[in-house]
């Protein structure tokens, strides 16, 4: 039977089947709608608008060795953070690069790296499939950015603070439903969290987290403990509908972001609009990631030209960062081709990922072979990534050394992504509900009683910069991806010219994913 | 042979997404009228997707009902994307998963379209092809199938929505139509 005919005897069928009376219908929802709202603002006060704003900004390549102090420019003369303090989270100590030998940064290094046996396996395919989702919801006359880590954090915190359907539904979003308990969620979490803190001159990876709890309400201190020496979420507590906190939270988020994300035209009164926070706000909770690192193979200002760029709306002009690059790890695949260009000080970098003519980077966001190539083209050990020779026996995919001429152009890109439509999507509803949201362990009140909170909504902000910098030695060791096998010709070369939609993905030397983007207009 | 094309109250072209944003904006301005504007154009898809999901037709009367008390209570938080259609069937899929996570024994439950009985519009064969739905196809065939036919969503919206690559989703509705052309071919022969 021809498929036409069987999507038409479908759409017949319901056509008759469903209900039809609007009038009833409409006068129905609009009353049940007010006498839900009433009943709101008889509760209004105990609603729990957990806004988890995860501002994430990374700043790749960008700063010179003293450009890296970040000057705060917003007038926050007179806020202070102590002021509101009920429990500050302590951030593990870093070697200063100055005044320590090499091998003491290497002891620092080997730490942070000896907790990757503790990440939670399930963790590439979280950030896989959201990054697939998210950045395929975009539009491809827009850019879209998005840290599958941060969204982690936020959620495995949010398991912190939720419990029954509540809870096994993030647990069941993350891939975490076999976790027996929030206690190995925790471990898990510490362990990604740890392993991804960088903070030393050359390189910044710093999440970092805060809850901020409205003055009048009571809390249940132990999930607070759990979040301050689990998630490293030092906790704040307020008038949370007042300027003054509002101006304490715009602080703690600029501290956390390098001021990457602060409008600078914007007044305070505009940022403070931009929380939505006011007398029916519960609790905030918010998940930041700064990252800032430069280029192991920085590029010449010299060489940076004007060329065009192929976006979807037309051809426009843009500046292209032009370098040539020995031993480049060159991957080929079917409707692909990419590179993974390193970060000094650290062995981890950025995917830069070219879709062929004619393949869509939405097309590509489908792929398998990208997917893999994702998750495991290269293994992680003691900050090292070396290619898997044998997916590409598995897989159409080809790497090889080669030189590399790369163009790509410099961008600035911004997103503010609502996710609750992904969260939703991945099953994590109750907590939208205020009938059914569980935030028991936070608050102590049931599901569905007057005392009960529920979340209004889950955003994040992120910004990326990517451009040339200046010349500087590096403390660490290069960035070495190794590979196997035999020798590689060294006399193959490429050109790789990123002149229309690209994808990039920011790898740790982990081989963690902490962000990914599609940059569809570079200016 | 020719092709029967009945055309009720409103169906819905991809051109609507404006119309639709019109209604959502109205109904966040308290309008009952846009309200009603969007329940007609929307009631089919809504109700589409209750059924499959819930496999009982009281129930998914009800969430139909729960649906737009929702969007009466939320469109305010809506934000125009150019997928207005993709909110609400959200909003109904969320309903429609809650409805069933309440019910006991969810994966044993047969349909029940008993409530069809009262409708002098369902025919003999409409009631064939909802019994093959449920009878034929897994939850996810019977959504993919449902939202391709009813809402005119494509096949990497569909995926979106039900957080599948879109390969798979391609495969799954390339099979549910064959499953569904041979199960109503024998039952024509018969």
């Amino acid at each position: 039977m021809e498929e036409q005919k069987i999507n038409q005897k479908i759409k017949t069928a319901y056509e008759h089947a469903a209900p039809e009376d609007a009038r009833t219908a409409v006068s129905a929802a609009a009353a049940e709608g007010t006498k839900r709202r009433n009943k709101k603002r008889a509760r209004l006060r105990f609603i729990l608008s957990a806004a988890a704003v995860l501002a994430v900004v990374a700043g790749v390549g960008i700063y010179q060795m003293y450009g890296k102090q970040i000057l705060f420019s917003l007038n926050m003369a007179g806020v202070n953070l102590s002021d509101y303090v009920l429990a500050a989270a302590e951030y593990p100590e870093t070697s200063d690069e100055y005044s320590v030998t090499g091998n003491e940064l290497e002891e620092d290094k080997a730490q942070r790296l000896a907790n990757q046996e503790n990440y939670p396996e399930y963790y590439d395919e979280f950030a896989l499939s959201t990054l697939r989702m998210i950045l395929a919801s975009g539009e491809d006359t827009e850019n879209i950015a998005y840290s599958p880590i941060s969204l982690y954090m936020t959620l495995a915190m949010l398991a912190e603070t939720t419990d029954g359907d509540s809870r096994a539904q993030i647990l069941e979003a993350l891939g975490a439903e076999d976790t027996k308990d929030t206690g190995t969620l925790r471990t898990q979490a510490q362990a990604l969290w740890m392993g991804n803190y960088i903070s030393t001159r050359k390189t910044t990876s710093i999440l970092a987290s805060s809850i901020w709890l409205n003055e009048d309400l009571d809390f249940i201190q132990s999930t607070l403990d759990t979040l301050a020496s689990g998630y490293c979420t030092s906790t704040y507590r307020g008038d949370l509908a007042s300027s003054d906190c509002q101006n304490a939270i715009l602080k703690w988020l600029n501290e956390n972001t390098g001021n990457m994300l602060a409008d600078l035209d914007d007044s305070a009164a505009s940022q403070r609009k931009k929380l939505e926070m006011d007398a029916d706000t519960a609790a905030a909770l918010f998940s930041t990631i700064y990252f800032d690192v430069e280029w192991s193979k920085k590029f010449e200002e010299e060489d940076t030209e004007e060329g065009e760029f192929q976006t979807a709306d037309g051809t426009v002009t843009c500046d292209f960062m032009n370098q040539t690059i020995k031993n480049q790890d060159y991957w080929k695949a079917e409707q692909f081709s990419a590179i993974f260009k390193g970060f000094s000080g650290t062995g981890g970098g950025m995917w830069l990922i070219l879709p062929d003519e004619g393949v869509s980077v939405y097309d590509l966001l489908e792929d398998e072979v990208l997917a893999a190539m994702l998750t495991d083209g290269y293994t992680w050990s003691n900050g090292h990534g070396s290619i898997d020779w044998k997916l590409q026996l598995d897989l159409e995919l080809e790497a090889d050394q080669m030189i590399v001429n790369l163009s790509m152009p410099k961008f600035d890109i911004s997103s503010e992504l609502d996710l609750t439509d992904t969260l939703t999507a991945l099953g994590v509803t109750d907590v939208f509900d205020e009938r059914l949201a569980d935030f028991s362990a936070l608050t102590g009140a049931a599901a569905g009683s007057d005392d009960s909170a529920y979340l209004s909504r889950v955003q994040q902000t992120i910004r990326v910069e990517v451009n040339e910098e200046g010349v500087r030695a590096a403390a660490y060791t290069e960035a070495d991806l190794t590979s196997l096998g035999s020798a590689p010709s060294q006399t193959d070369e490429i050109d790789f010219v990123l002149d229309r939609p690209f994808l990039f993905v920011a790898v740790s030397d982990t081989g963690t994913m902490l962000f990914a983007g599609v940059v569809n207009q570079p200016q | 042979m020719f092709f029967l094309f009945m055309a009720l109250s409103e169906s819905l072209e991809r051109g609507d997404s404006e119309l639709l944003d019109d209604y959502i904006r109205r109904t966040a301005a308290g309008d009952e009228d846009g309200l009603t504007n969007l329940y007609e154009k929307t009631r089919v898809s809504v109700y589409g997707i209750a059924l499959s999901i819930t496999k009982n037709a009281e129930d998914a009367e009800d969430v139909t009902q729960d649906t737009y008390i929702r969007i009466w209570q939320s469109a305010h938080q809506y934000k125009s994307k150019g997928f207005p259609l993709a909110w609400i069937l959200k909003i109904a899929r969320n309903e429609a998963l809650q409805t069933l996570r309440k019910r006991k024994d969810v994966a044993t439950d047969p349909a029940d379209l008993s409530a069809l009985a009262e409708k002098p519009a369902v025919t003999a064969e409409d009631r064939m092809v909802l019994e093959s739905l449920f009878s034929e196809l897994e939850q996810d065939e019977r959504e993919i199938v449902t939202l391709y036919a009813v809402t005119g969503m494509k096949h990497r919206e569909i995926a979106d929505m039900l957080n599948l690559p879109l390969s798979t989703e391609l495969s799954k509705y390339q099979r549910t139509l064959k499953k569904l052309g041979k199960r109503w071919e024998r039952e024509m022969e018969a």
